[in-house]
């Protein structure tokens, strides 16, 4: 009889411990549901609560410059370099290729002017011009003074070197903007014309020595003597032309202007330096 | 019996698949937290990218000054050679700072694409999203602009050794300073870049916590409004 009262007394409490748990088990279920939908229901809003109070939030930093690009010295310490930009106008033509044969013989990169209607004639030489490391600059699509400096303004002028430019750009990939305006850019063009060419994002060079060489067809050593009477400053801008006579002349030309101590250079925008009639440091 | 057994059961599983659900901070707040968290980590840039400004107006300086002071013997500028030679390297420092703080920044923003997707509202959903890839693209451009940063500085080393040297060469300095002016371009179009996306970042910022219904008030002096472009 008392077994048989331990075992019921044991079953009883095992019982009650049962319904304990499982009465605790679905209090704290019942609480975690309760907590699961409030969090849930925020989820689902998706909003921060605002407490009342601003939240502080930061703004990040730019960044500021105070650097300029580099000028090249002309002189120090004692010494004065002698630089020779041999430039070509009106080119491309049928004298480019052996031009171009030359200047390679004597390492010596050009800057040329070149017409819009030429690089349509020889796409080819002006590829060649850039990929063997001349500058590819621009002179204008028609070259036709009254068009370009007697129609009111800048505008024919500004449209013809941005076309030029494209011409450029689509056969090469380069974009150039260097440019020589025909017949120079004194005394045809202006303050206001300058400064239009300047917001077109152009800068633009005259010379410092013209060899004349358009005038002295089948006389290639006249374009000598010119040059010899004349080259005297520490940097020259040569002007010279995409001519028969030039390309006779320029092997001597060459030799001359080496023996005068100067070195050959080719315009470099990331060295650019004021060359124009006016000195406007815009161009 | 039994069917205490199967409530019980049934409300486990409801409860944990809810509870599940309710689990993590609302996406809003995570984006927020993000934001700042970066935000606040770049406190300290603002005083790099400032030192550097300085350095950068004091070469430009110094610069012109040697070439003047050596025009007839680059023995009268060893000395202010030397004084920006120290300059360079106090670049280099502050840039380092600036990846420094740039680099924990990116890091304190994590990944935010998750929380970003889990936002109802579409409006809402394409505001943190803008604002999220321009801080992304910031960064990027950050470390592009690091590196070339870098090679500027080498440049610039390479014309004062030159210009030091008692053999120096005209031409080599000129070579050296149009490699130089390139790669000083490049930085600054990156430089353009980055500000861009600040500015970008830190509007798209103010447009998604308006549409969150956030109060908010901007910390001062973090920021020049505009970014300084010295004309070249």
């Amino acid at each position: 009889m008392v077994d048989r009262g331990r075992v019921t007394v044991g079953k009883r409490r095992r019982r009650s411990r049962k319904k304990f748990i499982g009465r605790t088990i679905l209090f704290l279920l019942f609480v975690a549901i309760g907590i699961g939908i409030y969090a849930a229901g925020k989820s689902l809003l998706g909003t921060v609560s605002a407490s009342g109070s601003d939240l502080i939030v930061t703004e990040v930093a730019t960044f500021a410059s105070a650097a300029k690009e580099k000028e090249i010295p002309k002189e120090f310490n004692g010494m004065t370099r002698k630089v020779a930009y041999l430039t070509f106008d009106d080119g491309p033509s049928k004298y480019s290729n052996d031009m171009m044969d030359l200047l390679k013989q004597h390492d010596i990169k050009a800057t040329y002017f070149m017409l819009g209607d030429n690089m349509n004639t020889y796409p080819d030489a002006v590829k060649r011009m850039v990929e063997e490391g001349h500058y590819p600059g621009l002179h204008s699509m028609t070259h036709d003074f009254n068009k370009l400096y007697k129609s009111g303004g800048s505008g024919n002028f500004i449209k013809e070197f941005q076309e030029a430019q494209g011409i450029v750009e689509n056969l090469t990939g380069f974009k150039p903007t260097l440019i020589r305006a025909p017949y120079g850019s004194a005394p045809q063009i202006g303050e206001s014309f300058r400064k239009d060419i300047a917001d077109a994002g152009f800068k633009m060079w005259d010379w410092t020595l013209d060899s004349l060489d358009w005038k002295f067809i089948g006389q290639p050593n006249r374009i000598l003597e010119q040059i010899k009477g004349t080259l005297t400053a520490d940097v020259e801008v040569i002007l010279l032309h995409d001519r028969q006579q030039t390309l006779e002349a320029l092997p001597s030309i060459i030799e001359y202007i080496q023996s005068k101590g100067y070195e050959f250079e080719v315009y470099d925008p990331n060295a650019h330096f004021v060359c124009n009639f006016h000195h406007d440091k815009r161009l | 019996m039994a069917s205490w057994k199967k409530f019980t059961a049934i409300a486990a599983l409801l409860s944990v698949v809810v509870g599940l659900t309710g689990c993590g901070a609302a996406p809003t707040t995570k984006i927020f937290e993000a934001f700042e968290k970066a935000s606040s980590a770049e406190v300290n840039v603002t005083a790099a990218l400032e030192t550097l400004k300085t350095l950068e107006d004091k070469d430009e300086k110094q610069y012109i000054n040697i070439l003047d002071q050596g025009k007839t013997d680059n023995r009268n500028v060893q000395t202010l050679i030397d004084n920006t030679n120290k300059a360079l390297e106090e670049r280099k420092q502050a840039i380092e700072q600036v990846k420094v703080h740039l680099d924990d920044a990116r890091s304190q923003m994590g990944e935010l694409d998750k929380a970003i997707a889990k936002l109802k509202d579409e409006e809402l959903k394409k505001q943190a999203e803008q604002a999220y890839t321009a801080y992304v693209k910031r960064y990027d451009t950050f470390k592009a602009l690091h590196e070339k940063y870098g090679q500027w500085l080498e440049r610039e080393q390479f014309i004062y050794d030159e210009l030091k040297s008692q053999n120096t060469k005209l031409k080599s300095i000129t070579t050296g300073i149009s490699e130089r002016n390139e790669v000083y371009r490049q930085v600054e179009e990156l430089k353009t870049q980055f500000n861009d996306y600040t500015t970008q970042f830190n509007t798209l910022k103010s447009d998604f916590y308006k549409g969150a219904g956030l109060q908010v008030t901007k910390t001062e002096g973090n920021q020049d409004d505009n970014a300084e472009q010295q004309e070249g």
